[in-house]
């Protein structure tokens, strides 16, 4: 009983990233390993990047 | 967001799709299924962690919400694929302009909750409206 409650009382997803904030301008992997800056590709973007973190691929 | 890559390209936006894998993996995504947008590696989770996602609690795999997120997506036509890295990791999508500022977040609540296009196309809208 209390595991369950532990369970179900598991913090959700923080919004710390709130509309204005700064994006973190991580990097990324590439396909031979490379770091890729993400801060690149939204810089060179016409207006901006749609930013997806997969669960899972598929 | 495969489909709707071109509504998001005609709004100046482009598709940037972040897995858990390594950035060969995910270039291996991304030819086998012929995306019309770069997909990343993020092995160690620095990302996911840096935009705030976090992990999800084995009750969190269980909740109503999920399984009909997860049986729409199905209806829809889309097939989960293995799922790498952790499992529990929460899912998440963001608008970030040209100067790094983020527009709209949407941190993942469970497995399956992901903005649909038609609210990342509205997001997107009111940002541009201003």
């Amino acid at each position: 009983m209390c595991l369950a409650f532990a369970l179900w009382r598991h913090p959700m997803p923080q919004l710390t990233l709130s509309p204005g904030a700064s994006a973190p301008a991580v990097s990324f992997e590439g396909e031979q390993g490379q770091a890729v800056m993400i801060s690149e590709l939204w810089a060179s973007a016409q207006h901006g990047i749609v930013l997806s973190f997969l669960r899972h691929y598929g | 967001m495969r489909d709707a890559h071109q509504d998001f390209a005609a709004r100046g936006y482009d598709v940037v799709a972040v897995g858990q894998g390594s950035g060969s993996r995910s270039a291996a995504f991304h030819r086998d299924n012929d995306l019309p947008f770069v997909v990343l590696g993020d092995p160690e989770r620095a990302g996911y962690a840096a935009y705030g996602l976090d992990r999800g609690s084995l009750i969190d795999m269980l909740r109503p919400s999920l399984v009909v997120a997860g049986v729409k997506a199905t209806l829809g036509g889309a097939r989960q694929g293995k799922t790498e890295g952790d499992p529990l990791q929460m899912p998440g999508t963001f608008l970030v302009d040209r100067a790094g500022i983020v527009r709209y977040a949407h941190p993942g609540g469970h497995a399956g909750d992901i903005p649909s296009t038609r609210e990342l196309l509205r997001a997107i809208d009111e940002v541009t409206a201003g």
